[in-house]
């Protein structure tokens, strides 16, 4: 098993081109970022600011354009 | 000071159009799938051919009405949750008529025969930049609206508009490039298997990102919107999205099993097309537990109906796809009609029927009004349900019967049957597939009718309502 294991994550680094570096750049990079994105979403003290936003469209939906002064973003705060 | 008013025309357009182009499109596929199962159909016709016709087919569902009914509901959705109106009515409507452009150029030439021989990018070269004009313009158009919106969050469902436009662009660039030997005539500056692995790079993330991503979007805002709930769970939106965003590129190469492509390409491409299932999943679970505690809606509100079985068809689907894309399945799958039943339980099933569900939705918010008949809503959404049920059936019986005729052996290890008898044995599925086409396609005549005197009546009162008011003042 351990065997198989190794084999499966064996690399022939001199004979790697550079499409095959690009590749593996870009698979550790995913495998890392999506790491970070699960830890984050999931992280309890995440969990009120995120899903705070499950109301956007209940609370924040308009029929009509916002007929405000602002030219900045208006913050809305969820409770 | 008031602000300007939302662009709710550009979005009647499109959402009429995407009306039209789903006869149309679901139409030639009835006349297609009745040439397979009654070749005399074809009346030898070169332009009535089915090689043809098919591209016809793939391209008004999924560029005429698909785009239309995309284009229709992100500057639905873009103004109403960033709360402004659009950044530019000149680019949207530059990004109307330069798509009818390119859908009426696809209607004429691909049954004269000029095509690029690419699945689901058959388009000649001058259509493809065309293509890419447009499609930039409705992507910047929607980025600078997210630019001036007048709230801080994006809600997620622009996000996963926002990804189909950057992923679309890219993919249909590099798969799209060419060099032009005449007006309508180019060859691919990619050969042999790097061809072949990027016309299935793009086609699979034309399906992921297309069908999928953008369709998603329009899940995540429709679903909650006529439900009336808060979406259900939003930390699953977001890893919905990003696991979609970073994994659904990887999958093409699974199109690929058992050819000149290397071999560890195609395992990889399998790979993540099973840890797809996750997110997919999340998705579905997502969008059908927003109905926690309103399940009841169902009984009474036919357009809900529409958009929650398209999630059990993306369900479905998203599972149905990863197993074939596995080696040991593949080589029964591949090249079989069970992947045209797979990929019409993501088009009618998914795709189709979230757009029904939103469109309905639509219709009844821009023209301030109820639809003209619900009753044919719902009628409308059993003949989808039974059309979709019965095309796939069809299609998994024929596919895994060709599957297995194909690889029978006899005892001298000569194979078991001839092609043309395997041929021979699909006509009753085949027929089957027409008739349950054929409903599919009589629902979408009845939508469009729906529709049509909907908006009619709706127009006609808002005039009366008009001259009224006039005469009172």
């Amino acid at each position: 098993m351990t065997i198989q294991l190794l084999e499966i994550f064996s690399m022939d680094i001199h004979n790697m081109a550079l499409a095959d570096w690009v590749g593996v750049t870009v698979t550790v990079i995913t495998f890392f970022a999506l790491t970070i994105a699960y830890s984050k979403v999931f992280h309890p003290k995440n969990k009120e600011s995120l899903e705070a936003h499950r109301y956007h469209l209940i609370d924040h939906d308009r029929e009509v354009p916002y007929w405000g002064r602002e030219k900045k973003p208006t913050r809305i705060r969820h409770k | 000071m008031e602000s300007k008013p939302y662009n709710y025309d550009i979005v009647k357009w499109f959402l009429v159009m995407a009306c039209v182009y789903f006869v149309i499109g679901t139409g030639v596929g009835v006349w297609i799938a009745s040439e397979l199962a009654w070749p005399v159909l074809n009346f030898d016709n070169p332009y009535l051919s089915f090689g043809r016709l098919r591209p016809v087919h793939t391209n008004v569902v999924i560029f005429a009405f698909g785009g239309s009914t995309l284009m229709a509901s992100a500057y639905y959705i873009v103004q109403r949750t960033c709360h402004t109106a659009l950044w530019s009515d000149k680019l949207a409507w530059f990004t109307f008529w330069g798509w009818n452009l390119v859908i009426i150029g696809a209607i004429i030439t691909l049954p004269m025969g000029y095509t690029q021989s690419k699945e689901y990018a058959e388009m000649e070269w001058p259509l493809d930049i065309l293509i890419t004009a447009v499609w930039l313009a409705y992507t910047y158009n929607f980025i600078m609206t997210l630019a001036i919106r007048k709230v801080s969050h994006i809600y997620v469902a622009n996000w996963f508009f926002l990804a189909m436009m950057i992923m679309i662009t890219y993919l249909h660039v590099v798969n799209s490039l060419v060099i032009p030997v005449e007006m309508w005539k180019s060859y691919s500056i990619f050969a042999g298997v790097q061809d072949a692995m990027i016309q299935w790079w793009w086609g699979h993330n034309a399906v992921g990102f297309f069908l999928t991503a953008g369709f998603l979007g329009i899940m995540y805002y429709f679903v909650p919107k006529q439900a009336n709930r808060p979406v259900y769970s939003y930390r699953l939106s977001v890893i919905h999205y990003w696991a979609l965003i970073f994994g659904y590129v990887w999958l093409g190469a699974h199109h690929l099993q058992y050819t000149a492509l290397p071999d560890w390409t195609g395992s990889l491409g399998a790979a993540i097309s099973l840890a797809m299932i996750i997110p997919s999943w999340g998705g579905a679970i997502n969008g059908m537990f927003t109905l926690s505690g309103a399940w009841d809606k169902l009984r009474t509100d036919y357009i809900l109906r529409f958009l929650i079985v398209s999630l059990a068809f993306y369900a479905m689907s998203t599972f149905e796809g990863p197993v074939m894309s596995a080696k040991t399945v593949n080589a029964l799958s591949h090249y079989t009609d069970w992947t045209i039943g797979h990929v019409h339980a993501g088009a009618l099933g998914w795709v189709a029927m979230v757009s029904i569900g939103a469109i309905y939705h639509m219709v009844e918010k821009l023209w301030d009004t109820k639809l003209y008949s619900t009753r044919l809503v719902n009628v409308h959404f059993w003949m989808a349900t039974l059309g979709t049920a019965i095309y796939i059936t069809a299609m998994w019986v024929s596919g895994i019967m060709q599957g297995l005729m194909w690889r029978a052996y006899d005892d001298y290890g000569n194979l078991a049957y001839t092609f043309v008898e395997s041929v021979a044995q699909m006509h009753p599925y085949y027929a089957m597939r027409a008739i349950g086409g054929l409903i599919f396609f009589s629902g979408a005549c009845l939508m469009l009718w729906n529709v049509s005197v909907t908006i009619y009546l709706a127009t006609k009162t808002t005039a009366r309502e008009a001259a009224n008011q006039a005469s009172a003042a």
